[in-house]
């Protein structure tokens, strides 16, 4: 505002008498007072009606203040104070002072002397009758002690044991491999005699025995892959050719019909009857991985392992947890298509994981 | 803890342990299986329970023991089901003790409890905590309102002896 009139002047009285006018107002407001009398005048009315400072004085400000945390505590809460006094919590100078302030109070005093009634005194009257019966005779064996050593020596057994008799592959595929092997060196020997009566001509480019072989290997590996099961197809797959001693060429015993004829019957009879034997019939190991799974760790849905020693070792950490109340943890992890990948083991003194490979 | 100190721990502590419950449940016969019972749990722990510490261990397991049984028989009871603990005139009392004493059967259990384990055993909140599995604040809690309950019983009455 910039300007005085009688509409707003009002605004700039109290402004001024406030101290709130710049110079250049004030000057203005002088000048417009000096064309007004009659609101000079009003300004001269309001500047007198200040009021004179009075001094008040409240009597009773001592006792406001607190001259310790009993006080407080008497005035907002005797009941608890009391409480506190019956409990033995409070210091001797707070029961001194507590026991001072209601010195005069028969109300208080007798409020903290029902307090002091609740406290109760055991009745020794009350005894137990049959003491007798609760003792003991002999001796307390403490087995607890003890486990810890149980629990690391078992580790360490498990430990060789996994060590010596978890194969890297299954039984049976070492089985497999041997009898292949076998097979693999009949069918070798047999097809080199082949080749030397109807192909006199390799001979001719000096190819050694074993380079023939390799060769017939490689050929008779693709022809069983087609005839029996993925899993020995696997297993001829890590099969390495076994030298072939040359045999000595009997043209007159032996015709090339013959021989393949021997080749394929034999041999494929001779798996299809392994296989399903063990078909019908469980083995030894398999019978014990099978018991030791329904009736140890009674996990029928789980999936059955046909590691025998595996599931021996699981069942002695199973009856060691049980026994020393340890955690000690024998595990397979398996991959994402649902085959073993690992055993873990794991205890409180040590812990492995070794990869195994199971077909 | 030695079979010595097992049988001395039924000297010293059957009693107390006994009035303890007995004062809690109020049934003579139920008090008397909780303490066989807390015996014979302290018998199988005795290796693992020292004997300074035996007490201690014999007061929780009996309380917790009793606490179970309680819930067993749907005996356990809150704070609003004791209603008023305004006193029933017509009784008579010869003395405060036996005021006192039916007071006492009046408040809820745990603060009960509390003020057993204070009273009569001497513990402190910190230790009245383990017991019960509570901690020091609701202890003390606990024992606030017990003890303004009894007040209250014991006010009414003091006027009739």
């Amino acid at each position: 505002m910039t300007e005085v009139n009688r509409n707003n002047y009002e605004v700039f009285f109290m402004d001024y008498l406030d101290g709130n006018l710049s110079s250049s107002q004030e000057v203005i407001l002088q000048s417009f007072l000096e064309k007004n009398p009659d609101l000079k005048q009003e300004l001269k009315t309001f500047e007198k009606l200040t009021i004179p400072e009075e001094s008040f004085h409240f009597e009773e400000k001592q006792s406001l203040k607190k001259s310790s945390y009993l006080n407080n505590r008497l005035r907002s809460n005797f009941d608890e104070l009391c409480i506190a006094y019956t409990e033995g919590d409070l210091t001797k100078k707070e029961k001194l002072l507590l026991e001072a302030s209601i010195k005069n109070f028969a109300e208080k005093k007798s409020t903290l002397k029902k307090y002091q009634h609740t406290k109760m005194q055991a009745d020794t009257s009350v005894i137990f009758p049959e003491k007798k019966k609760l003792k003991k005779s002999g001796i307390i064996i403490s087995l607890k002690k003890y486990y810890s050593s149980i629990a690391l020596a078992a580790s360490v057994l498990i430990l060789i044991a996994l060590y010596f008799f978890i194969p890297k592959t299954s039984d049976k595929v070492n089985q497999d491999k041997v009898m292949l092997s076998n097979t693999q060196s009949e069918i070798a020997v047999k097809k080199e005699v082949d080749v030397q009566i109807s192909a006199p001509h390799s001979i001719a480019e000096n190819k050694t025995p074993a380079e023939q072989t390799k060769k017939i290997v490689s050929t008779k590996e693709t022809r069983q892959e087609t005839k029996i099961t993925p899993r020995i197809t696997d297993s001829i797959h890590s099969i390495t050719p076994l030298p072939v001693r040359p045999i000595k060429q009997n043209k007159n015993s032996l015709q090339l019909a013959d021989v393949n004829t021997l080749i394929s019957n034999k041999t494929l009879n001779y798996f299809q009857q392994e296989y399903a034997q063990e078909a019908e019939y469980m083995n030894l190991k398999s019978f014990l991985a099978e018991s030791v799974n329904e009736r140890v760790l009674k996990d029928n849905t789980q999936e059955k392992n046909n590691s025998v020693w595996f599931n021996i070792a699981q069942w002695s950490v199973h009856g060691i947890n049980r026994i020393t109340g340890s955690n000690i943890s024998l595990e397979k992890e398996y991959n994402q298509d649902g085959e073993a990948e690992k055993i873990n083991f794991h205890t409180k003194f040590i812990a492995f994981s070794t990869p195994i490979k199971e077909k | 803890m030695t079979v010595e100190q097992y049988n001395k721990s039924v000297d010293l502590y059957a009693d107390a342990v006994y009035r303890f419950i007995v004062k809690n449940i109020n049934h003579p016969d139920e008090a008397k299986d909780i303490v066989q019972d807390t015996f014979e749990k302290l018998w199988i722990k005795a290796s693992d329970v020292s004997f300074e510490k035996v007490k201690s261990y014999l007061f929780s397991t009996a309380y917790h023991t009793m606490i179970d049984k309680i819930r067993k028989n749907k005996r356990i009871s809150s704070v609003d089901e004791y209603g008023s603990l305004d006193p029933l005139h017509d009784n008579q009392y010869s003395d405060l003790s036996e005021v006192l004493n039916e007071a006492i059967k009046k408040i809820p259990d745990i603060q009960r409890s509390v003020i057993l384990l204070r009273d009569y055993e001497g513990y402190s909140y910190q230790e009245i905590a383990e017991i019960t599995g509570l901690n020091e604040s609701q202890v003390k809690v606990y024992i606030y309102r017990g003890r303004m309950a009894l007040k209250k019983y014991i006010g009414s009455m003091e006027v009739l002896i």
